[in-house]
This record gives structure tokens, C-alpha cells and sequence, in this order.
């Protein structure tokens, strides 16, 4: 195996294993065992080594560190039982916005690399395309309605932001799932 | 803004939101779009023109607080509170007094300086620009032509540097004199001209005039101009191909070294070597943004802008306790329902703290509150005897047992009978007590137990719900049943049968809930108490008390005529029936149970009751109570349906009718000596 092909395999492995970090938790006390940093680090890691394939990549390198660093700041906070969200409104603003573009652009990514290497007929492209868009607009509309909420959520706006979250989570999943097929018809390929 | 702290916290909101979006753009410079790099300007624009610290909510950080203590630093004041009535300068509403008022006027007059000053020289390049001759038309017609963009008169001049358009509602195209114009200049200029850019330059201009005096903003508007330049440098780069579009950088790179105009209604190619520079640094990173980037460029826009526009209300006071941070937080966090300002105003008196009751107290009243928080501080937690914000209202309340132990604090507190007047709520504030004042006896149960009243009055203030009370804290003995506190205000229905005048009284009774559960120490289970922490956006929980009682108004010797009296009751609304009473079987239940004597009710609020008359009995006779949970605001019955029972026979059907207008929140007895 080429080092390309093995830096695509392991890249899109990496890619996989971080969303699942970022959507699932397992909490023992206030430790969570599935902590949101860890997978951050794992797209990190997915961005270097996928980055040679495609270069765009390559810009969303420092917003990936941002992100790990904010969710290894909160993970930390957590087990004391603290909460950094809330506790300095610009800051929240700002990993928002960062967080909002990083994975339209991660997956926008994955999608093209989906496009080259996939098998045909496999429509995995069009797939993590959908899943980008659905997870963007999901989470913008979570985080509109928690601006304009003031904390307080209650009867429908609680079904509605559930809805949105449910919808948002399983888009990520299957993305998520998307590139595990990827990464299999690959080495399946080889 | 009407003086300089208005405009203070104007500016310090928008420079908070400036130094946001300067962080955003260095984050997303290469990712996304010139054309969202522009538009985010637009939130900045925005802020600008909302008054800030409008209906007391900040933005991204507590900005009026720091004004507000930083305004009591400086003039000793804490009665007033800022408030921007528009993004612009106004005249001040009074002659200037003080050096803050004259500070106003140096700002307004660098206002108008400015204005005047922007003003007069783009009078005088119109001038200049008329004096111009008429420039060959066939460049430029042939620009327009091959890219489609419209025309304008276009005139050469001499000594200019570069071309540029000026004015918006009549744009003219100014050349430089002698020299035949690039077709990409040409064309960066026409692109000007379609998207009206002159006009953002007019805007942009506008804004650094008014906050001429913050650098933050000044550099932000340069950086927009910037902005601006790079879009029409990527509209120019879209329609170039190839060999073109590094032609165009190198047109750029000639015009590092020359002087450009930067005047209100013009835009220039030029505007300096280090922007040019930027310039060309963003050509060389030009792409076509791929599909769907309008969408993550809006998203991204919006979850910016809308808690920017929404803001944030604070709802706890600070932590500091110097009296000028205390005080001014205590006046920017505002009570927005009267909910949270009764509740404020009642855990005011619960702990005697003057910042709570600042929280809820007229301007006019902060001065005297800042002086009594002061004393607060310097007393200490040691201060015994009553503190001076209670004593202010309990001049009976004796020195000899401290405040902390005389209220019931896990009795938390009652607003009874809440009104709803014409401006505003009219209520009666309720505390249990543990300890009885001096000379009075208590034999530890709530059928006389000691409780402190005062009537408050709640009214909207320029946005704050404000707490003005009407009397004095005063102390009352009362009789605690399930039916209310006996010796409070009620309204009151009543009707005559025979000797016996029947009354309904009903009482209700509103708290915002601030129980919680507190963990004992080393155990698994919890202690209930009341938190004294007001809370200023709270609502209401309701609760409804009912007491029937029979007067009897006939003679001693007729007394022995009556061995039981009886009573089956309902409340009715509107246009409710009393035969609902029948119907529903309670002549039938209560007859079961009329014989030994007793009280039954159920969730309508229907009651039946019976008592003995034996022995030498009471004129007034106490039949039942009844309390309830109810949807705030409570609406007290129009009437009650009853039907009477002597001697274990129905004498008749009776309504009673209320005889109180409303129940008064004035105290009912007066105040012990």
C-alpha cells in the first residue's frame, strides 16, 4: 500500500472516529469519557494527513486547533462542574461562528474526496453534501432560537429545538457513517 | 444621546462588537468571500444605529454597568440612569453646568466640525470636477459595452493622480488629464458605479464622524473602505481571465506610491501602499467560492448578528460590594415583570439589603439607598438591632433582637390580594415572624400568629418595574387556616337568611417561587428552604383562600332555637347557573355527612359544612376555609351560590354578593406600640 493511499485511509478512519466523539458522550460523574477535544484532535489529525489530497484542508488547520482548545477548556471545567459556556459571551460567539463553517468546509471537503474515490453509483458525495447542509442549518437555527430565547426554553420551543437537534445529530451521523463506507470501498479497492 | 455618557455607552458597545468582528474577519480572511467580509460591516452598521442599553439589555458585555459606575465615580450621583435616545448626537436637554456637559459640547461641536469639514471639501471637488473637460467617451464605451455596465458623464482633470467616481445621486467619472486610461481601471470603476460604492463611502463617513473620538472606530472604518476596494477588486477579477487578472495586479502594484482622494461620495482604485499591498495579497489568493458558501456566509452572518441585536438582560447583581459597582449594577439590573419586583423588593426586607431594594426602587431613591449600603458595609455582618433600610419603613421594630432572627425566613413571603390598577399593581406584602414584638405574647401556633404587613404599589419607570410602598411595616396577629389569614383584607360577599347573615371571604395570595432543595450534610436527603436571592424576571405562583362563616344577628334567648347550622357553597363567574350547584349531587353528599358535623370541598371549589350548635356558642361562627392552587392572575369569584341548612332542613337558596369594591391592601390592624 502507497503511503498516499494509507494517509487517505487512515485520514478518512480519523475523520470518522472524531464525529463520533463530538456526537456521543459517556459520562461517569461529571467526566465524560467521550470528551468533544478528543475529537477535534482526531479531525486535526485527519486534516494533516488528508491535506496532500486536498489542499483546503489545509485552512481550516488553526480553526481545528481553536475548537480542541475551547472543548478541552470546557471538558476540564466540566469535571470540576463548571460550564465555560455562558461565562464570556464573545468567546461563545466566536467558537459558534468558527464551528458552524468548520464543518460545512470539513465536510465540503470530505464530499470532494468522496467524489474522486468513491465507487461509482455510490452517491456518497451527494450524501455527505446533504448531511453538511442539514447539519448547518440545524445548528444555526439551535443557536438563533438560544439568542432569542433569553434561557428560557419551554413547551413547543423545547419540542422545536429537541427536533432541530435530533435532526442536526442524526445528519452528523450518517456523515459520520459516510466516511466509514468511504474508507471501507477504499481499502476494499485496494 | 443627549450627553456623554450616552455616548459613552454607545461607543463602548459598538467598539465590543468592532473588536468582535475584527477577530471573526482575521479567522475567516481566506475562507470566506469579499463580499461577506464587506457585508459583515453591516452588523457593525447595525449596532451603530440601535441605541444601546436599549430596554436595558447590553451587548456582548455589561457596558451600562461600567458607565453607570464609572458616572457615580465621577459626579457622586447614583439617581439617574443612562439611557441613549438616539444613536446621534442631540442637543443637551439643559445649559451645561458641569464638565461633563461641557465635555458633550466638545464632542458635539467635533461633530459638526467634522461634518462641515467633510462637507466643504467635497463641495469644493465638484467644483474642481466641473472645471474638468469632457473625456473621450470611446474607452469607455467600450468597457461598458463589452462587460454591461452603465455609464456616467466622465471628465478629465489635471493634477489627478488616479481615477475615481464621485457623487452618488450624480455620479461623475473623474480621469486623470493626459493620460489614456487602462481598460481594467475603467472597469474597476464602472463596477463602482453599478454597485453604487459611493454611497457606503458616504455611510461609512457618517459613522466616523460621529464617533469621531474612538480610535477603535476610526480604524474599523478604514478597514471597511479597504474592504470595499477588495470587493470590487473580486468583482474585476471574475469577469478577467488568466494573463488578465495578473495584469490587473500589476496596475495595483503602479499605484502603491500614489496619493488617492479619500473624501465622503468618491471611490478610488488608490487608496495607499499598504492597503494595495493587502490588495494584491487577496488577488493572488482569488478562487471561485464553490457552491453552497452563500449559504455557511449567511448562516455565519446570523448567528452573529442576532444575539448582537437581541443582547442579553442581566439578572443577578454583581459580586463586588464597593458601593459605586454594587449600586450601578443594582440599577442596570432591571426588574422586568412586577412579578420580580415585588419578589425583589420582599427579599429586600427579608435580608435589609438596599442593593435589592435598589433593584427595585425609583431613581429618585438611589442616592439615599447608596448611603445606606455604605453603612451597611461599614457596620458588618456584626450589626445587630434593626438595619436601616427596614427601620426606614418599621419605626416601632425594637433594637434588642436582630433582624435575621425575628423573620421567619422559611416561611418566605405572601403578596395578598394583588390588584391590577389603571398603571400599574397594588398588593399586600406579607411575612411570617418568629419572634413577637416587644410586650406581645405568641403561644407558638398559627392561630395567632405574629406576621409583618406593608401595601406596595407597583408601577413601570422608563422600562423598570419599581416598588413604591404605600404605608408602613406594620405587625399584625393573625388566625393562619386553610381558608387564609382571617385578620387580613378579603373581599367579602354576604346575604341574610333569617338571623344569620351568611359571608364568603376570599383571599388570594401570589409568591414567585424560590424554594429549593438543599442537601444536608452527609445525608441523601434534602431540607427545603427559601432562597432570599431576588428574582427580578420572575412570575407568579397563585394561591386562592375561601372562609365561610355565619353571623348571627338575632337575640340570646333565640340561640337554643338552632342545634346545627349547615352550609353547601359554590363560587360562579359570568353568567354561570346556580343550578349547577344541585346537579352535581352536592345536597346529596352533604347530607351524608351533615349529621356528626364537618367540612368537605373539592377541586371546583365547591364546599359543604356543618357544625353543631350546642352549648353556649359564638355569634360569629366559623364554617370552613379552603386554599388552592390557581393560574396567576387569580379572578375571584363574581358571586357565590349557596344553600342554608338549620337544624338539618334546607331553609333556602342564597347568593351572596360582593360588598368590598376590592380587598385593600391596607393593613387591618394598627401597629403595635
Amino acid at each position: 500500500m502507497n503511503t498516499e493511499q494509507n494517509n487517505l485511509q487512515s485520514g478518512l478512519l480519523c475523520a470518522a472516529w472524531g464525529y463520533f466523539f463530538l456526537y456521543f458522550d459517556f459520562s461517569v460523574s461529571t467526566i465524560n469519557l467521550l470528551p468533544r477535544f478528543a475529537g477535534y484532535l482526531l479531525l486535526l489529525s485527519a486534516i494533516d494527513r488528508l491535506s496532500e489530497e486536498r489542499r483546503e484542508l489545509g485552512l481550516l488547520r488553526f480553526l481545528c486547533i481553536l475548537l480542541a482548545g475551547w472543548s478541552g477548556a470546557d471538558w476540564l471545567a466540566g469535571c470540576f462542574g463548571a460550564d465555560l459556556y455562558g461565562y464570556f459571551p464573545p468567546l461563545d460567539l466566536i467558537i459558534t461562528a468558527v464551528g458552524l463553517y468548520f464543518h460545512f468546509q470539513f465536510l465540503t471537503d470530505a464530499a470532494a474526496l468522496a467524489e474522486k474515490y468513491q465507487p461509482p453509483g455510490a452517491g456518497l458525495d451527494r450524501r455527505l453534501l446533504n448531511c453538511r447542509t442539514i447539519c448547518v442549518v440545524s445548528n444555526t437555527v439551535i443557536a438563533l432560537c438560544q439568542s432569542f430565547l433569553d434561557g428560557f426554553i419551554g413547551g413547543w420551543q423545547a419540542w422545536a429545538l429537541a427536533a432541530c437537534s435530533f435532526i442536526g445529530m442524526a445528519a452528523a451521523l450518517t456523515a459520520m457513517f459516510g466516511l466509514f463506507s468511504l474508507r471501507k470501498s477504499l481499502v476494499s479497492t485496494e | 444621546m443627549t450627553d456623554i455618557w450616552s455616548f459613552l455607552l454607545q461607543t463602548l458597545t459598538a467598539s465590543g462588537v468592532a473588536a468582535l468582528l475584527l477577530v471573526i474577519k482575521a479567522l475567516f480572511r481566506d475562507k470566506l468571500s469579499p463580499r461577506w467580509q464587506f457585508a459583515v460591516w453591516g452588523i457593525l452598521g447595525a449596532m451603530l444605529l440601535v441605541p444601546a442599553g436599549f430596554r436595558g439589555r447590553y451587548v456582548l458585555l455589561n457596558w451600562p454597568l461600567l458607565v453607570e459606575t464609572l458616572k457615580s465615580i465621577l459626579t457622586g450621583r447614583f439617581g439617574t440612569l443612562t439611557r441613549v435616545a438616539a444613536p446621534l448626537p442631540l442637543p443637551a436637554i439643559s445649559p451645561p453646568r458641569t464638565l461633563w456637559d461641557w465635555l458633550y459640547l466638545v464632542y458635539a461641536g467635533g461633530v459638526i466640525l467634522l461634518l462641515t469639514r467633510y462637507a466643504v471639501a467635497y463641495v469644493r471637488l465638484r467644483r474642481l470636477l466641473k472645471r474638468g473637460r469632457t473625456a473621450k467617451a470611446e474607452g469607455l464605451n467600450a468597457v461598458s459595452e463589452k462587460y454591461g455596465l452603465p455609464l456616467c458623464p466622465a471628465v478629465e482633470v489635471e493634477g489627478l493622480s488616479s481615477a475615481f467616481v464621485c457623487g452618488v445621486f450624480r455620479p461623475v467619472l473623474a480621469l486623470p488629464a493626459g493620460a489614456e486610461p487602462e481598460e481594467k481601471v475603467l472597469l474597476h470603476e464602472l463596477l463602482h458605479l453599478k454597485y453604487r460604492d459611493a454611497a457606503w463611502g458616504l455611510v461609512i463617513c457618517f459613522f466616523r464622524c460621529i464617533h469621531w473620538c474612538n480610535p477603535l472606530l476610526w480604524h474599523c472604518a478604514n478597514l471597511a473602505g479597504n474592504d470595499l476596494e477588495t470587493l470590487c477588486d473580486w468583482r474585476v477579477l471574475e469577469r478577467l481571465e488568466g494573463e488578465e487578472r495578473r495584469d490587473y495586479g500589476r496596475i495595483l502594484l503602479d499605484m502603491t506610491d500614489e496619493k488617492y482622494a479619500n473624501l465622503p461620495g468618491t471611490s478610488s482604485m488608490a487608496n495607499g501602499g499598504g492597503n494595495i499591498r493587502r490588495r494584491i495579497e487577496a488577488i493572488a489568493r482569488f478562487k471561485r467560492y464553490p457552491e453552497g458558501m452563500g449559504l455557511v456566509s449567511v448562516c455565519v452572518a446570523l448567528v452573529l448578528i442576532c444575539p448582537l441585536l437581541v443582547g442579553a438582560r442581566t439578572k443577578t447583581l454583581t459580586g463586588s460590594e464597593n458601593p459605586y459597582v454594587r449600586m450601578a449594577s443594582a440599577r442596570t439590573t432591571w426588574c422586568t415583570t412586577f412579578a420580580g419586583a415585588f419578589d425583589t423588593y420582599a427579599k429586600a426586607v427579608f435580608t435589609d439589603r438596599a442593593d435589592y431594594r435598589a433593584m427595585c426602587a425609583p431613581l429618585s431613591d438611589q442616592d439615599e439607598l447608596a448611603g445606606l449600603w455604605s453603612l451597611t458595609l461599614t457596620e458588618g455582618e456584626s450589626f445587630q438591632g434593626t438595619p436601616a433600610f427596614v427601620k426606614k419603613w418599621g419605626s416601632w421594630l425594637d433594637q434588642e433582637i436582630s433582624w435575621k432572627d425575628r423573620v421567619d425566613r422559611s416561611r418566605g413571603y405572601q403578596i395578598f390580594n394583588l390588584i391590577r390598577r389603571e398603571n400599574g399593581w397594588e398588593g399586600l406584602l406579607v411575612l411570617y415572624l418568629r419572634i413577637p414584638p416587644k410586650g406581645q405574647t405568641w403561644s407558638g401556633t398559627d392561630r395567632d400568629r405574629w406576621l409583618m404587613t406593608q401595601p406596595l404599589f407597583a408601577q413601570k419607570e422608563e422600562g423598570r418595574w419599581v416598588v413604591h410602598p404605600q404605608g408602613e411595616l406594620q405587625a399584625v396577629q393573625g388566625d393562619i387556616r386553610d381558608g387564609g389569614i382571617l385578620e387580613l383584607p378579603a373581599l367579602e360577599y354576604e346575604a341574610q337568611a333569617g338571623d344569620f347573615l351568611l359571608r364568603a371571604r376570599c383571599q388570594t395570595a401570589a409568591y414567585v417561587d424560590s424554594y429549593q432543595e438543599e442537601m444536608r450534610f452527609g445525608l441523601s436527603d434534602f431540607d427545603i428552604v427559601f432562597d432570599t436571592v431576588p428574582v427580578p424576571d420572575g412570575n407568579f405562583t397563585g394561591w386562592s383562600y375561601q372562609t365561610l362563616e355565619a353571623e348571627y344577628l338575632g337575640t340570646e334567648e333565640g340561640k337554643k332555637n338552632y342545634q346545627s347550622i349547615g352550609i353547601a357553597c359554590k363560587p360562579l363567574w359570568g353568567d354561570e347557573g346556580r343550578s349547577d350547584l344541585t346537579e352535581t349531587g352536592a345536597a346529596g353528599e352533604f347530607a351524608e355527612k351533615f349529621g356528626g358535623g364537618g367540612s368537605y370541598s373539592n377541586s371546583n371549589g365547591e364546599q359543604w359544612a356543618s357544625r353543631p350548635l350546642d352549648g353556649n356558642w359564638e355569634n360569629t361562627i366559623y364554617l370552613t376555609g379552603l386554599e388552592g392552587t390557581d393560574v396567576f392572575p387569580i379572578d375571584p369569584p363574581d358571586r357565590y351560590a349557596v344553600e342554608f341548612y338549620l337544624n338539618e332542613k334546607k331553609v333556602g337558596e342564597f347568593t351572596l354578593l360582593p360588598v368590598t369594591a376590592s380587598p385593600g391592601p391596607g393593613p387591618a390592624i394598627a401597629k403595635t406600640e
